[in-house]
């Protein structure tokens, strides 16, 4: 009995949560980069530019500042992906997903608050990681910040 | 200035890992199990030459105040069995195949029945084994084999494996990640590999004494027999077990066992007593606490030892 909560304990536990994790985490990365996809098709009119200029030929109606934010956390699995990459070095993939999953949705909520724009200029995107624990255990968790102006033209559809 | 909208393609999808961590987890796990049996391998190389150096006197010494938790008082009472199984050490460890250490038994209150080789000669029996055991072979045996672990000096690699490994998995896998579960279970699954190996060996060495002591091994795979009636555990669960399954211990008794007979055959009939030898000493040891049964181990020029099952009221070497 006591070598068998022992197996339980070291091999069978970690091994359900790292593939618990890993079929939860492949779900849910698909589903939000299927949904990233759809919005971005729907929101690919409003041109987004990172310089302060834009076209002076036509007078802008209005103007404002827009910025949209997310936080996002790893899963189990992608920090044991992580974990391991670290002892041999390289690019630890399993965080490229995730970071870019946090960019491209906090510029999809970015733009969402301004549907009607034709551009956003001087777009900025802010990265921190929150919650800096004791013996720094984070809760790993990334924030990702986007925001600019988004101006509308003067005769632009509505 | 003039902006054209261009329709999004393909190109807008920026990440490069999208889908990819299968791929990863394959190559990541793949080099974290040749890193960490090469790891686990070299500890072990160093952890055995280090013992190798640890003489039994050290160890003695060393281990002297090794305090045993759960251990029931010196005097628990009157248990006969723990008696009598302190009578069959002292015929066990009287002779050169068994280390110089300074050999005690304890009594451990736990109800699995299970029994240690500690560092420094101290020998732990849980009262579940003690109910177990009944007859003075299958006594001799379970003490044979921890008396195994002392000669192989398991006892010393074990922890000597443990501490390292876990120092090594310490110190390449950073305690905040996951992976260090991962480092965990290698170690886990590797130390049992070893484990059951050394069980192995301690089975054997335990039969060999009980053979030279009592020149029988009849009832030493009684234990196992009644572990394998109360054995609740899969088969597949023994592959991660610290001990081989009751079942392989039993086939692995007999089959020795077989080999042990044969072997002894062929050297007394291979190599007979000279003439010229004279008897050095002749031991009686009480067998069964019975006083009108004794074994006789005779002695001859500390190459030769014969044991012999005699019976003072039927005074006819029964059993040799």
């Amino acid at each position: 009995m006591e070598g068998l909560i022992s197996l339980l304990i070291n091999l069978v536990l970690p091994i359900l949560l790292i593939v618990a994790a890993l079929i939860t985490g492949t779900i849910i990365e698909k589903r939000h980069y299927q949904s990233i996809d759809k919005r971005e098709a729907l929101l690919g009119n409003i041109v987004l530019l990172n310089g302060k200029e834009y076209p002076k030929d036509t007078p802008v109606a209005n103007v404002q500042f827009v910025s949209g934010s997310v936080v996002i956390s790893y899963d189990y699995f992608k920090r044991f992906l992580a974990g391991l990459r670290q002892i041999f070095g390289g690019e630890i993939k399993s965080y490229v997903s995730l970071l870019d999953r946090g960019r491209r949705e906090a510029i999809l909520r970015m733009k969402g608050k301004c549907p009607d724009a034709d551009i956003i200029i001087n777009l900025r995107l802010d990265t921190s990681s929150i919650s800096k624990g004791r013996r720094k255990r984070g809760l790993g968790t990334v924030e990702v910040f986007a925001y600019g102006t988004a101006l509308k033209f003067a005769g632009s559809p509505e | 200035m003039k902006i054209i909208n261009k329709p999004l393609t393909k190109t807008a999808d920026i990440s490069s890992a999208r889908g990819t961590a299968m791929k990863e987890l394959r190559q990541l796990v793949l080099f974290t199990i040749v890193l960490l049996t090469v790891l686990y391998f070299s500890v072990g190389l160093l952890v055995d030459f280090i013992v190798s150096g640890i003489s039994f006197e050290s160890e003695a010494s060393l281990f002297k105040n090794f305090k045993i938790s759960k251990a029931l008082p010196k005097d628990p009472g009157e248990n006969k069995k723990l008696e009598k199984a302190k009578v069959i050490l002292r015929i066990l460890t009287s002779g050169d195949s068994v280390p110089p250490l300074p050999y005690n038994l304890i009594l451990i209150k736990k109800k699995e029945p299970n029994a240690f080789a500690f560092p420094g000669g101290k020998i732990g029996l849980t009262t579940g084994l003690l109910d177990l055991l009944n007859d003075e072979t299958e006594i001799a045996f379970v003490l044979g084999h921890e008396l195994g672990h002392f000669s192989n000096r398991d006892h010393l690699k074990g922890l000597g494996r443990g501490v390292g490994f876990g120092l090594a998995v310490a110190v390449v896998f950073k305690p905040e990640y996951g992976a260090k579960s991962f480092g965990n279970m290698v170690n886990f699954v590797l130390q049992r590999t070893y484990s059951q190996d050394s069980e192995k060996k301690a089975d054997h060495f335990g039969l060999e004494l009980v053979y030279s002591k009592y020149g029988s091994i009849r009832g030493t795979d009684h234990l196992f027999k009644i572990l394998q009636q109360n054995d609740k555990l899969p088969g597949w669960a023994y592959m991660f077990s610290t001990h081989p399954s009751p079942q392989k211990r039993i086939l692995e008794l007999q089959k020795f066992g077989k080999k042990i007979e044969k072997e002894r055959t062929h050297k007394t009939t291979a190599s007979p007593i000279k003439s010229t030898s004279s008897v050095s000493s002749i031991a009686l040891h009480p067998l069964n606490g019975c006083k009108a049964k004794f074994v006789v181990t005779i002695r001859i020029h500390r190459c030769y030892q014969y044991n012999l099952d005699y019976d003072i009221d039927n005074p006819v070497i029964f059993r040799c």
